[in-house]
């Protein structure tokens, strides 16, 4: 089999995210049947599929597993999903994180994870910057995540990389449910608008 | 405890609520457009976050997922397949109902048009069961209003032995008691399960197997668990036969 990496996208390291019009031309095809076309969606968000479940999860076997069945999600949902709407990236990494989450939730290692993870220096960059394929977006990501408060930033961090419930937040940063709440919010408002996300 | 529920759109876009917040969440969703477009921008922003974890896939899952794909069938278009058929539906307000039974199918559809909700295979099952009913070419639709507020609708098909109970917007119940679906043949009532607390106030669509010799469906109300037997009088009573 040759290697999808090379084949389908040239140099990874080299290329952004496919445009958002490829991706939505594929998914509209996936939502007709088209096995191909799914390969193509399959190339395109396959890495940064795999790299959010492996952060939240941490276990790579495990993440492998949570991956495989987020795609197979993606293609039993396409029939229903409106692809005139330019979202299918964000609609799948969305589905990944849910289900990422509602992993680790289920998953007995829980504890001990939590107990070794030192949360003091903010979001654990370093561990994937060697693999990472587009530095432009995480440089964006880490500048914005720099513009917000620090219980912003790690109510954020503990919620969405962690799998966190805002109820466990406020036990982990001694605050009150409903200031964690408010933060979460504020916190994604700051980052939309620094990441320029149009609603 | 009453809280404002344009508050937990952050925590909802990082999947930061427990279960049932978010289900609740997302029928509230389902009713607040402003909270579905906030919703919608958190959760793009959200993916952002995601999208940086970038990194290359193990290139061996490649073939597993295309191999699995090849042997999953996908979903049917609900909405579109309902509208096409709705002609061959009997009664009245079926238009209506039937979009609000899809409604329930798509929680979400207000951000991506398409369930968010992650599902274990037994509920991907029964949702492709519903759209299996709701589909049928003999579908017919029984509703009814239920005393104390909200509506009960049965979508059944003689050819498939099968129907769907639509349940909308039922009062909330005290803590101790739920919601339970009976079927009447023989004369004698059968329980069809204890409706899920969250769709309390909310929506839901159950199916409902082998109602060939089902003459009438029912709800009561029973302690949380529910019966062996009806121990009030239903709330509502739909003729099926």
């Amino acid at each position: 089999m040759p290697d999808p990496e090379h084949d389908r996208r040239g140099d990874p390291h080299a290329v952004p995210p496919p445009a958002t019009d490829d991706l939505e031309a594929l998914m509209a095809r996936v939502a007709r049947g088209d096995e191909d076309a799914f390969g193509s969606v399959y190339d395109a968000l396959s890495g940064a599929v795999f790299g959010l479940v492996r952060r939240v999860l941490r276990d790579p076997v495990r993440s492998e597993e949570v991956t495989q069945e987020v795609f197979l999600q993606v293609w039993q949902k396409a029939p229903n999903f409106d692809a005139g709407r330019g979202r299918a990236r964000s609609w799948v990494l969305t589905l990944a994180h849910r289900r990422a989450v509602d992993a680790v939730r289920h998953d007995q290692a829980a504890a001990d994870r939590d107990a070794r993870y030192d949360w003091s220096g903010g979001p654990a960059y370093d561990q994937v910057a060697d693999e990472v394929t587009v530095r432009l977006e995480h440089e964006q990501v880490r500048r914005c995540l720099g513009t917000l408060t620090d219980l912003q930033r790690e109510a954020v961090g503990l919620a969405y990389y962690q799998g966190h419930t805002y109820a466990q937040v406020a036990v982990m940063l001694e605050a009150n449910p409903a200031t964690v709440k408010t933060r979460l919010r504020d916190g994604l408002i700051r980052l939309r608008d620094c990441l320029g996300v149009t609603a | 405890m009453t809280t404002d529920p344009h508050n937990l759109a952050g925590a909802y876009a990082l999947d930061a609520l427990d279960t049932e917040e978010r289900e609740a969440y997302e029928a509230h969703l389902s009713r607040c457009s402003d909270c579905a477009e906030e919703v919608g921008g958190f959760l793009v922003t959200a993916a952002r976050l995601g999208a940086a974890e970038e990194v290359v896939a193990p290139p061996h899952l490649r073939q597993g997922v295309l191999d699995a794909i090849a042997r999953t069938p996908q979903e049917r278009p609900v909405v579109v397949e309902l509208g096409g058929r709705r002609r061959r539906l009997k009664g009245w307000p079926t238009r209506v109902l039937v979009a609000a039974a899809a409604l329930a199918l798509v929680v979400g559809a207000a951000v991506f048009g398409v369930s968010q909700r992650d599902q274990a295979d037994q509920i991907e099952a029964q949702q492709a069961a519903i759209t299996e009913v709701l589909s049928a070419p003999d579908a017919a639709m029984v509703s009814a209003p239920v005393a104390g507020g909200g509506t009960v609708s049965v979508v059944q098909s003689a050819d498939l032995a099968k129907a769907v109970m639509v349940v909308a917007d039922l009062p909330k119940l005290a803590d101790g008691y739920d919601y339970q679906m009976w079927t009447q043949s023989d004369g004698t009532m059968h329980s069809a399960g204890v409706l899920p607390r969250d769709e309390q106030g909310g929506r839901g669509a159950h199916v409902m197997e082998d109602v060939s010799g089902v003459t009438a469906v029912a709800i009561s109300v029973e302690p949380a668990g529910g019966s062996k037997e009806p121990t009030a009088d239903p709330i509502v009573l739909i003729d099926t036969a």
